[in-house]
């Protein structure tokens, strides 16, 4: 009953163009704002941070994800490799050039979109699960490549060591200066994704996603446009993977594998294929209920089982009620978390009328 | 091309637009499926092209707009120019940049996009932001239904909006050429006349050239300028509208009318079908 | 958009709820261990048994009446082989007022090992990690307390020239690895004892997940012809090769796994110990139920009514779990010691960890001689070897360190880089 549209006109194209059109949204917004930057992080304990930092984190890949899978119809089994193409470029330039984070960050991103341009090139013949396969494979050979290479991974252990990052020589290491190191980037995703795809480059990719032919017809060179939504999608998952990089302090392709690949399309599919929201949603859901579900079994769980025998009932529950969870969700709405939103704010649009 | 020396009624000053000139297409590498289609779309005219499924019409647009290759067609023979510039072979992006825009049959609308955002994606090859508010003002003259529904997702329009919103995304590019696949097909009898009745105005007004592939031949020769009439991947008859609405075959054939005026049954025309082709 | 406002309510939601079911901080006399395990992911084969081991460990030293007046408190978090749930646990562990973390897994380790030195948290690892962690004054905050893969390749090396006779001049051996960085990171060092020792080596990777290794088998025992073979697989990836060399007839008595490719479970996969029969592995920690301590905790639970569970069965890899409870006991007792009976911090712990040389007497037989120091964080790289005799587990040599000078002159080299 809070939302409302009505009251609202928009009187210039710039009032229509803006990210939050309703003023309600702006000041929640705004209020969620400050919420994350200036309370969470006083309020909270270092142990609460560092979820938000995997979630964060997870954000930026997830939003890659999703504008490929999620905007462009185009589905990748091989989204982690891309996270340790960006994850290894920046490990390397970091330490055996001492570049900076502002540096090997936008050029980790890079290196992944290139690569992911050249895994790109099949989906102008092939689709679907075709396209999945050929991803998969991408996967595959990347970490082969990546495993194979010293002059990449750093030696046998395929691990190279890479220090924190610093500002203005000041080391970002406790979890809350992680925090805002990481959020900065998560904010700078949503943003540029919430821009994204509003315009002439996330119209083409929708159009791909519906009509591929309809899309051609109107001016849009698919193949073209395929690529870039590759190169886009790696370049988030790049940008993803030198977080973790400069997070773990390592940079790692057993971090990387494919059932990373997995939980991010679990993220997108969960939280909503095609929606900003939806990736946002989804990287808290996969990231942070296992950790709510098994917090809740340890401490109610006592009641039920032998305490001795707890961290193994944790395990098994964890796994039995987030798949139970998944599944629940996505029958009660196939289309994920964000639609479930969309549909309840429009609940209250019209409350206390049904339409 | 034994029938058709054109006598067209058209007057000869027109401009031709668009030149198809002997066009073989195959598919997969085997399937012959266009066996030598000649065909002019005048400038400012209606141009219609007539017949039974599977004569090769939508293949005939889709040469022109060069998606069959996605298809896996290929253009083995012939020639197809755009104001004397050759554009088969191109991609089908570079088509629509050079003028020509493509309606599809079965109203291919965005429909994850609101009607607004349809537009906005069909002038994709547009890059000034008033010259594409213009385009949907424009559109928005020509249909005020969609204009109605603006903000709505085009996935909930029904299916006579849905072909207007198709319609109005192909001008957003500002087309010279427009080709039109089967733009009644499933639409109620009074949704059709409305839509050809502001497809008439449209080509009037700004100046369009439309080939229109129809099967409601009747309909089509009431709006058409000029027609043509296929079978077995071959024009075999050509004229102005007027010639062929009273050409006594089409009138058997496709507009279900026998010599004396009166309507036939189905089954006497296909069975006259049967007995008489125009090709041996 | 509102899609982004009710992102946040929910991640703000979802916080306060983990907030207000936060378990209660540490007690005085009450020392905290985080133990991260994997009982749901890929190795769950192995957590299933050493998480349980090492818990029953744990119980046992408690009704013993603790360490120096102190309770152990073992907190477990499973992360399922994944890297993000690992980050959560430590951090977990830590606010919970854990001194110290069990690892569990290399990934997880490796995106841990800056945290664990900047939180001053020591970190046990045995049979995982990098083997250059050996090093004290390089990772200080890093204990393999268990022989690493190098000490288990000198160890194996070793093995093989007293089995062919105390010579390897001229001999061929092949190395069988799961071709990821835990299987490579022996490789230079085997190729330096092969210069040495004048014997000819020929590797043959096996790729992930391992279950199809018929062509590398086929080269082994076709073309290469040799005298010994070193196994490094995990997973399912021993039993495969087990199965396979033994239907091509090959000696069993010729092959040597290290300590991932030798628990009950890869015997019984390939086939039983029938099949497996001659079959040598190298192993950290005794093998077998016969010890002290494995009476002693069966006792505690039969007398606590509990059934004995599965984990039982396993020997090999719950005898790891026992060993590595008892190393962890050794340095917590030194700790409290040093601190005149306060409680001690994650740094006393360190230096704690640094003085552990000898065990709880109950595990005689179970461990071997360790003793670490601020260098050395492996504790001499002791191994034992095991083999398939008669249908069973049968102990073939006693504690042993192979090759140790060339070992620590490879983990020296590698620090040194």
């Amino acid at each position: 009953m809070f939302y409302r549209e009505a009251g609202t006109f928009k009187t210039t194209y710039a009032e229509d163009m803006a990210l939050f059109p309703l003023p309600i949204t702006r000041w929640s917004m705004r209020v969620l704002l400050v919420l994350v930057i200036a309370v969470v992080p006083v309020v909270l304990h270092e142990y609460y941070l560092s979820i938000f930092n995997l979630i964060f984190i997870a954000i930026v890949g997830a939003l890659g994800l999703n504008i490929l899978v999620g905007y462009t119809g185009q589905i990748s089994i091989g989204h982690a490799a891309f996270m340790s193409v960006g994850a290894y470029t920046a490990a390397n330039l970091a330490v055996k050039l001492g570049l900076p984070f502002w540096i090997t960050l936008p050029a980790g991103g890079l290196m992944a979109a290139f690569i992911g341009v050249i895994v790109g090139m099949p989906s102008l013949r092939i689709k679907g699960t075709y396209l999945a396969i050929a991803t998969l494979a991408s996967q595959l050979i990347i970490e082969w490549i990546i495993n194979h290479t010293p002059a990449i991974s750093g030696g046998a252990a395929a691990a190279i060591e890479v220090a924190r990052p610093t500002i203005a020589g000041y080391e970002l290491k406790s979890q809350k200066d992680l925090y805002y190191f990481t959020l900065f980037f998560a904010l700078v995703a949503i943003v540029a994704t919430m821009n994204l795809v509003r315009s002439r480059i996330g119209r083409a990719f929708i159009a791909i996603r519906d009509q591929d032919i309809a899309a051609e017809i109107i001016g849009i060179n698919i193949f073209r446009y395929k690529l870039i939504a590759f190169a886009i999608s790696s370049f988030y998952a790049g940008v993803c993977g030198v977080l973790y990089t400069y997070y773990f302090g390592i940079a790692t392709y057993e971090a990387f594998q494919i059932v990373v690949s997995i939980d991010y399309l679990a993220m997108v599919i969960i939280g909503g294929l095609g929606s900003v929201l939806g990736s946002v949603l989804g990287a808290i859901f996969v990231t942070a209920l296992p950790v709510v579900i098994r917090i809740l079994v340890e401490t109610f769980g006592g009641y039920i089982w032998d305490p001795a025998a707890l961290s193994a009932v944790a395990a098994s529950m964890r796994l039995i009620i987030f798949g139970g969870l998944i599944i629940f969700f996505l029958v009660v709405e196939p289309e994920g978390l964000a639609r479930l939103w969309r549909n309840t704010r429009n609940y209250f649009r019209v409350w206390p009328f049904s339409y | 091309m034994q029938d058709a020396p054109a006598q067209s009624a058209v007057a000869p000053s027109a401009v031709t637009m668009l030149a198809v000139n002997n066009i073989e297409v195959v598919y997969d590498n085997v399937v012959l499926v266009l066996k030598g289609v000649s065909l002019d779309v005048k400038a400012g005219r209606i141009t219609t092209l007539l017949g039974a499924n599977g004569a090769g019409k939508s293949t005939t647009l889709k040469a022109i707009s060069g998606i069959l290759f996605t298809e896996r067609g290929n253009i083995t023979k012939g020639s197809i120019a755009l104001e004397g510039t050759p554009i088969h072979g191109r991609r089908p992006f570079e088509v629509t940049k050079l003028g020509i825009a493509q309606v599809f049959e079965g109203r291919r609308v965005f429909e994850s996009l609101s009607c607004e955002e349809n537009l906005v994606a069909g002038a994709h090859i547009v890059r000034d932001m008033g010259e594409i508010r213009d385009g949907i003002e424009r559109v928005f003259s020509y249909f005020p239904r969609i204009k109605e529904r603006r903000n709505q997702l085009a996935g909930y329009l029904s299916g006579g909006e849905q072909q207007m919103l198709v319609i109005g995304r192909a001008l957003m590019s500002s087309p010279k050429v427009v080709l039109l696949d089967e733009p009644s097909l499933g639409l109620a009898p009074m949704l059709v006349e409305e839509i050809f009745g502001i497809v008439k105005r449209l080509v009037s007004e700004q100046n369009l050239s439309v080939l229109l592939v129809e099967q409601n031949a009747n309909m089509a020769l009431t709006v058409a300028d000029h027609g043509y009439v296929m079978e077995n991947g071959r024009i075999v008859l050509e004229g102005s509208a007027e010639q062929l609405r009273s050409n006594s075959d089409i009138r058997e054939f496709y507009l279900g009318i026998n010599e004396g005026g009166a309507k036939k049954s189905y089954r006497d025309v296909k069975h006259y079908k049967r007995r008489k082709r125009w090709l041996s | 958009m509102t899609r982004q406002t009710t992102a946040w309510l929910r991640a703000g939601a979802l916080a306060g709820s983990i907030l207000a079911s936060g378990p209660a901080l540490a007690q005085d006399k009450e020392i905290v261990i985080g133990a991260q395990c994997d009982r749901t992911g890929p190795t769950q084969i192995v957590g299933n048994v050493l998480c349980p081991a090492y818990h029953h460990y744990m119980a046992l030293v408690n009704k013993r009446g603790g360490i120096e007046g102190y309770k152990i408190k073992v907190l477990e978090i499973d992360h399922e082989y994944k890297v993000p749930p690992a980050i959560e646990s430590h951090e977990r562990f830590k606010k919970e007022g854990a001194i110290m973390t069990s690892a569990f897994g290399t990934p997880q380790l490796l995106a841990l090992l800056k945290k664990f030195e900047e939180d001053k948290m020591p970190v046990t690892s045995p049979g995982i990690g990098s083997s250059a962690a050996a090093d004290g004054k390089k990772y200080p905050y890093v204990f393999p307390i268990a022989a690493t893969y190098w000490s288990q390749t000198g160890g194996a090396v070793e093995f093989a020239k007293r089995q062919l006779g105390g010579s390897l001049k001229d001999k061929k051996i092949a190395y069988m690895f799961f071709d990821n960085p835990a299987g490579r990171e022996p490789l230079p060092l085997l190729e330096e004892l092969a210069k040495s020792e004048g014997f000819q080596m020929r590797t043959f990777g096996v790729p992930s997940p391992g279950i199809e290794m018929g062509a590398q088998i086929l080269d082994v025992t076709g073309r290469f012809k040799p005298d010994f073979v070193i196994a490094h697989l995990f997973g399912r990836a021993p039993s495969v090769m087990i199965k396979e060399l033994k239907g091509k007839g090959f000696q069993l008595s010729k092959v040597v796994g290290l300590v991932w490719a030798g628990a009950e479970a890869d015997i019984i996969a390939a086939g039983g110990y029938g099949i497996s029969e001659g079959y040598h592995t190298i192993q950290y920690a005794g093998v077998g139920g016969d010890f002290k301590v494995i009476n002693e905790i069966k006792d505690m639970l039969k007398a606590e009514g509990k059934t004995l569970g599965k984990e039982f069965e396993s020997t090999v890899t719950f005898n790891r779990g026992v060993y590595q409870g008892a190393v962890h006991a050794a340095a917590i007792a030194n700790a409290i010691k040093a601190k005149g009976g306060g409680k001690p911090n994650g740094e006393d712990l360190r230096k704690g960890f640094e003085q552990v040389k000898g065990l709880d007497p109950s595990l005689d037989g179970l461990a071997p001689p360790l003793a670490l120091t601020p260098e050395d964080h492996e504790g001499g790289g002791w191994v034992q070897i095991w083999s398939i005799k008669g249908g069973k587990f049968v102990k073939t040599q006693d504690w042993f360190q192979g090759y140790r000078k060339e070992v620590l002159k490879h983990v020296e080299e590698e620090n040194k880089k």
